[in-house]
């Protein structure tokens, strides 16, 4: 069934694409690789169970407010890492070793919250319908992920393109210096680029969490991985070429747990990192839409 | 290789003509300055014959050889040193340290040797530190040789940069205004030492905002505007010249 | 005498993982944004497992043996990295050490898959060890004193300027990536011969991140750096209990806070601070002889 194996791997790779905008953004704008992102996601998949548990929120807002959680985790770490780092000059190096130390520090508050136990939604919170489409089985939650992938890419990019704040963080992913002198205030400029980025990866974790039914504090080291090879494929910075690279991945991995093995998957997926890194270090789809870079 | 030429060299960043068919010599033993209004395109000279970057048309030649479009580090290796508008030293390395980097070029023994400690790496690295501390003798700082170069005064940064430069015993020095941020006897006493450097052979080229400098130390003055040359000639000439003296006071 | 015994297993661990740590130095000196070493660890560790159960090399050569796989993973390695820079070397590396835990999960019949390798001799005791690291760091000494180290310095602080001087950057990475490979493959080796048994996720991202703390802790740059930075990591936790829970969050904290306050590390600090007094002790300060300088007209 190579046709519904494509299309587990379409929705899989949509959401991997989801995840890897908003690392691939905050790079493009800030040379910030910010390895903390997955517990950024992790911590959204938190927010969206415990809203749904504790605070027996209807799934639709507690997806609202796992973004916007996540997005607030996001903005708390470039206000309590990056910036101070940024008033000591610290380097591009030294924002991956920082965003390592804050990846610890949010895995292990989540560890400590949960004892290390996987936690699952309640049985039946996404309903359970499955349509035939020539030949292909598509379940009412994949049109639905597919569906909320596509509106919110399309967010991203009108905002990025049809809204001063976004232009102004195009500024700022050109050049700072200069965006700054034209009066863009980069303050407000990261508080929005980290905020985007949480809420991409929040919105990521709650419908991971949900088609997996699995939300533990390692899910976010899995995804990370994948993100780091969706990136490099989409070329670093670019909108478009992360969303393409996101399907791309995410058709590999599951056809190659399909049909080869689970284990190999991972070896599978970054033997194709290296071949790019290899033969076209800038991505495979940077070329394509330039105007909807952003670095 | 007597001299560094430049034949119809351009350089376009986007739409913008930074440096536009910009043709000129640096003989060795002169002093060649090259002068202009902030944003001129000075320093993208400097990038382009140094191979930060390459030219959108035109060449670039030391002797017969076309150079143009060769990375930084072979540049460097063909004899061609330069500094850096904006000081750039290893903050962190004295300033001894700094200026043996310098002297890289002239390395000859193997990396095993380097790793293992074979008594010929320590020879080398003897005689590199040895020439290290008589150009800071020539410069007269020689108690500055410990100290980590990030601690010192802006102006000392400079005679660093150029000691570093100087320690690759290169047969074309590219000094990128290096007299910014001196007073004027500090500048004076760099200008006659770029002068003994010219007369032992070394073919400098002198970009500086700072028209009594270059009038004073210059044998050739190129003259650009927005990236294209407006006159050339020597001191006299070129302070006679009526586009120049527009381009500086503004017209 | 009970005493030595009974951190004995502390201080060889101490050991191992400064070694460790020397391979993820190496890298960070040289400038690279490397995070391969508990890759080239698990090369090394399973590489000379196999060598000294299978074979009948003897553990000195197995050593040797599992050395040169770690030399020849680095030298891949630089195939696509020594041509990139930042963010794409630790997205790869990082990529790399995933890659290692994967096929040693994979690889059964040769690693023994999620259950690991076990029984090894222990031929590397505190007597062997020592004298390793002692050889190490002397040679890590003469590297930096060396053109080798020179290059890595002016590199690490600022390529563009390697390069204006003729480095050539490419061929240092490479190289950095080969010695980086090898130490990290002698840690792996020398971990599999003390402790009995390896597994999998030994070489995973608990190694990572105490290596690269322990370096960033220690210092980039003098050779004592790591020695003091892992032996500060590893005793920590056992002088203070409650910690040993929170290990995590301390490695976080301390990792985002030296890098925000005390970029150089705590060896690399002191003695930058101590050159300067020295420095300053002369007859004349030179911020204060450099100080009168005014701007040229």
């Amino acid at each position: 069934m190579l046709a519904q194996q494509l299309l587990n791997g379409l929705v899989v790779g949509a959401v991997y694409a989801l995840f890897s905008l908003g690392l691939t953004l905050v790079f493009g704008m800030h040379r910030i690789l910010n390895l903390a992102h997955g517990a950024v996601f992790m911590w959204g998949a938190f927010i969206g169970y415990f809203a749904v548990t504790l605070g027996h929120f209807p799934l639709w807002a507690a997806f609202i407010v796992a973004v916007i959680g996540a997005g607030i985790v996001s903005v708390a770490l470039d206000l309590c890492v990056f910036r101070p780092l940024r008033r000591h000059q610290g380097d591009e190096f030294g924002t991956i070793v920082a965003s390592i130390g804050a990846n610890l520090i949010l895995m292990q508050l989540a560890q400590q919250a949960t004892n290390a136990q996987t936690l699952r939604f309640p049985f039946g919170i996404f309903p359970v319908i499955f349509y035939n489409l020539a030949g292909v089985r598509i379940s009412l939650q994949q049109i639905v992920i597919l569906a909320s992938v596509a509106v919110i890419v399309l967010g991203l990019l009108f905002f990025l393109f049809r809204t001063s704040l976004g232009s102004e963080a195009r500024a700022v992913a050109v050049n700072e210096p200069t965006a700054m002198l034209l009066g863009v205030n980069p303050g407000k400029v990261y508080f929005a680029s980290f905020f985007i980025a949480g809420m991409l990866a929040g919105a990521a974790g709650v419908i991971l969490g949900i088609a997996f039914n699995s939300v533990t504090y390692v899910m976010g080291e899995a995804v990370m991985l994948q993100a780091f090879v969706v990136i490099v494929l989409g070329g670093l910075g670019s909108v478009v070429g992360a969303v393409l690279a996101g399907v791309v991945i995410g058709m590999i991995q599951t056809l190659t747990t399909a049909y080869i093995s689970t284990e190999l998957s991972d070896a599978v997926v970054f033997g194709l990192l290296f071949i790019v890194l290899l033969i076209r270090p800038n991505g495979f789809f940077s070329g394509i839409h330039t105007e909807y870079r952003v670095a | 290789m007597n001299s560094l030429r430049l034949d119809g060299v351009s350089k376009r960043f986007g739409g913008l003509e930074a440096v536009a068919e910009l043709s000129l010599a640096i003989e060795r033993g002169r002093i060649t300055g090259l002068i202009g209004p902030n944003g001129a395109g000075k320093t993208t000279v400097v990038n382009m014959i140094s191979g930060l970057m390459t030219p959108s048309a035109g060449h670039i030649r030391l002797g017969d050889e076309e150079i143009d479009g060769e990375p930084l580090n072979r540049v460097a290796r063909r004899g061609i040193s330069r500094t850096f508008q904006n000081v750039r030293l290893l903050r962190e390395a004295s300033v001894l340290e700094n200026i043996v980097v310098g002297a890289h070029r002239h390395e000859r023994t193997s990396l095993l040797a380097n790793t293992l400690g074979f008594p010929a790496a320590w020879r080398e690295r003897r005689a590199f530190r040895e020439q290290a501390k008589q150009l800071l003798q020539r410069f007269d700082l020689e108690e500055f040789a410990v100290i980590p170069a990030g601690g010192l005064s802006y102006g000392h940064q400079r005679l660093v940069e150029v000691m570093r430069a100087l320690a690759m015993e290169p047969d074309f020095l590219l000094l990128d205004e290096p007299v910014a941020g001196m007073n004027e006897v500090e500048a004076r006493r760099l200008g006659t030492i770029v002068r003994g450097l010219a007369q032992e052979g070394i073919g400098v080229l002198l970009i500086e905002h700072n028209m009594r400098f270059v009038m004073e130390f210059c044998d050739m003055i190129y003259v650009i505007d927005s990236g294209r040359l407006i006159a050339q000639g020597n001191a006299a000439a070129i302070s006679r010249d009526a586009t120049v003296i527009k381009a500086y006071l503004g017209g | 005498m009970a005493f030595i015994l009974t951190y004995r297993p502390l201080f060889d661990l101490i050991c191992i993982y400064t070694v460790l740590a020397y391979s993820q130095y190496v890298a960070l000196r040289a400038g690279l944004f490397s995070f391969a070493t508990p890759g080239f660890a698990s090369i090394g560790g399973y590489a000379g497992a196999i060598l000294l159960k299978e074979t009948s090399l003897g553990p000195v050569l197995s050593a040797i043996g599992a050395m040169a796989c770690g030399v020849v993973a680095g030298l891949i390695l630089s195939l696509p990295l020594a041509r990139l820079r930042g963010a794409f070397q630790s997205i790869a590396t990082i990529g790399f050490v995933q890659i290692m835990v994967s096929l040693a999960l994979y690889a059964q019949p040769l690693t023994g898959g999620p259950l690991g390798m076990n029984a090894i001799p222990k031929v590397a005791g505190t007597a062997v060890l020592v004298p390793v690291l002692i050889a190490l760091a002397t040679l890590l000494a003469v590297v930096n004193r060396t053109g080798v180290g020179r290059a890595f310095d002016a590199i690490r602080q600022d390529y563009t300027v390697a390069m204006s001087l003729g480095i050539s950057v490419n061929r240092y990475f490479r190289y950095a990536f080969a010695l980086s490979g090898a130490i990290g493959a002698l840690g792996g080796c020398l971990l599999a011969y003390n402790t009995y048994s390896i597994q999998p996720d030994v070489f995973g991202f608990p190694m990572l991140v105490l290596v690269i703390a322990a370096v960033i802790l220690g210092g980039r740059s003098m050779v004592a750096g790591p020695i003091v930075g892992t032996a500060f990591l590893i005793i920590l936790p056992e002088l203070i209990r409650p910690l040993a829970d929170a290990r995590l969050l301390l490695q976080g904290l301390l990792l985002i806070l030296v890098i925000i306050y005390l970029p150089q590390g705590i060896v690399d600090s002191l003695n930058h601070r101590w050159k300067l007094r020295r420095a300053l002790n002369g007859e004349l300060g030179a911020e204060e002889k450099g100080a009168r300088e005014l701007p040229s007209a």
